[in-house]
């Protein structure tokens, strides 16, 4: 910004000077003009004209720059105005340059301050930047560790199959019975292979977002109804007594039918797993006390979960040290529950144990409204709507 | 005639016993089983065993500190070991002395291998 060769002071002097028709010394760092004032009043002007137009330009204050355009333009024809008229424009420039300084430093001010803002702003961006950068770095990681843990996961049930096959083939296998033992674990532990990619797809595919799920308003206990007669064979292979408690109520939740009878099948198929031959499973549904959720309870007799184990029992092949168990199961079971309940369904999932003793597990889901009447459209929507017409 | 081999084989995981005892007993060794390292220690010193093929993980004890002790005891140091492991695990030469194991498969092997590597550990011990 040229203020350059006059400042405010200089401006005063100049005006003072032409008052008492003194010659005086503009400021411009160059030279001096022992002039007489005419002379030097002329020169004022037009180098105030000039500064104003700079500096007062953005003030809008034509009516100034025209004031002081018409003395300098009398001064040029030789009209030898007042000093008093002179000297007022002067008075008046210095104001106005005086003020634009002002607003100058003001907004210097405020943008140095906007100018802190916008630093901090970045730094804090930075901040940000560097921490998603860590949790990408950390997200990596886990996912390198879930691949090679899948992977493992996958390759054992693969390398007894190829053990047994091997076993045939190289004719092992002397009797019938060795033999159709042999075909027996191949066949289980192909099924264990399918459920577990199915259970890996499963949760991919909710973690990313891509599930395919179709809500529907649906009776948590007809779902838990199919569960337990998908199990019944194995739990009657191991003489286990499963009894339930379905409230017969006439409560709905809207839900993904596939998804939540794969959580409750998982949960009973663990309870089945679990509990030794002999034991007891007892399942629950109905409507929670809160009244606003549908809850699935399972308890059974089996070995129980230490209670350092429990809070981590829903992870990703999470496994108790629990001496010689046998892993029967994928390891996602439970995550894929969690999942399903949780993820999906925004409900709760639970579980609780006592070591030796045995466990319980459970889900909540939210409920509905009330079932419409019949003649009113039951949707979501209308739920509300439902509800006032009864 | 050579006198039958015995065989000690310990692993928790009773596909993989079933598996390596029935083909070692199909090529006409004698194997004895244990599903966790103390029961297999308890066996070895009450069988001496020509041989002893033992999983890295068990319970109560590994199948290294099982080798261990075996090759501290004077009545069972000479039994060499073949280690299964799952991972890829590696045997320092202070831990191959120590533990006396010969030769380190690793999981998933095949059977046919198995049988082939006991065969070779047994000749060469006798020799």
């Amino acid at each position: 910004m040229r203020l350059g060769k006059l400042t405010s002071c200089s401006l005063v002097c100049a005006a003072a000077g032409m008052m008492c028709s003194v010659p005086y010394i503009l400021r411009s760092g160059t030279a001096l003009f022992p002039w007489g004032w005419m002379a030097s009043a002329l020169y004022l002007g037009s180098a105030a004209a000039g500064a104003a137009q700079i500096l007062i330009r953005d003030r809008n204050d034509r009516q100034l720059l025209a004031e002081l355009q018409e003395h300098v333009a009398a001064l040029t024809h030789g009209e030898l105005p007042l000093p008093q008229t002179v000297a007022a424009a002067a008075r008046k420039l210095v104001d106005a340059t005086e003020q634009a300084l002002f607003d100058l430093r003001t907004r210097t001010r405020e943008l140095e301050l906007q100018l802190g803002v916008a630093d901090a702003a970045r730094s804090h961006a930075e901040t940000i930047l560097e921490g998603i950068a860590n949790r990408d770095e950390e997200v990596s990681e886990m996912k390198n560790t879930f691949v090679s843990m899948v992977s493992h996961e996958l390759r054992t049930p693969l390398a007894s199959i190829k053990a047994y096959i091997e076993m045939l083939i190289d004719g092992e296998a002397q009797d019938t019975q060795t033999q159709g033992e042999f075909f027996e674990v191949i066949q289980n532990e192909a099924n264990r292979l399918g459920r577990l990619i199915d259970n890996i797809l499963n949760i991919s595919r909710i973690e990313a977002g891509v599930a395919r799920i179709t809500f529907q308003r649906q009776c948590l206990q007809d779902i838990v109804s199919d569960a337990l007669k998908a199990v019944a064979p194995q739990a009657e292979l191991k003489k286990i007594r499963i009894s339930e408690h379905l409230d017969a109520g006439d409560y709905q939740t809207s839900c993904d039918r596939e998804m939540i009878y794969q959580a409750v099948l998982n949960l009973l198929s663990n309870a089945v797993k679990f509990t030794p031959g002999g034991g007891a499973i007892t399942v629950e549904s109905g409507i929670a006390s809160s009244r606003n959720e549908t809850f699935l309870r399972i308890t059974d007799t089996g070995v129980g979960i230490a209670p350092k184990d429990l809070p981590f029992v829903f992870d990703k092949f999470y496994r108790a040290e629990s001496g010689n168990q046998i892993t029967l199961g994928t390891g996602l079971g439970l995550s894929l529950v969690r999942h399903i309940v949780q993820t999906v369904h925004r409900g709760r999932v639970f579980a609780t144990s006592e070591l030796g003793r045995g466990s319980c597990f459970g889900f909540e889901l939210a409920l509905d409204a009330p079932k419409a009447p019949k003649g009113t459209i039951a949707s979501r929507d209308n739920a509300y709507a439902a509800t006032s017409l009864q | 005639m050579a006198e039958q081999k015995t065989i000690l084989v310990a692993d928790d995981e009773s596909h993989i016993l079933n598996v390596v005892s029935l083909k070692l007993r199909n090529a006409g060794y004698r194997v004895i089983t244990a599903s966790d390292g103390q029961e297999a220690l308890d066996l070895a010193v009450q069988e001496k065993p020509d041989l002893v093929i033992t999983d890295y993980h068990m319970p109560r004890l590994s199948g290294i500190e099982l080798c261990r002790r075996l090759k501290q005891d004077a009545q069972t140091r000479g039994i060499p070991a073949i280690m299964l492991t799952a991972r890829g695990y590696h045997l320092d030469e202070q831990d191959t002395i120590d533990s006396g194991i010969l030769q380190m498969l690793s999981k998933p092997f095949s059977p046919r291998h198995l049988l082939v590597t006991v065969n070779q550990v047994l000749e060469r011990v006798a020799a």
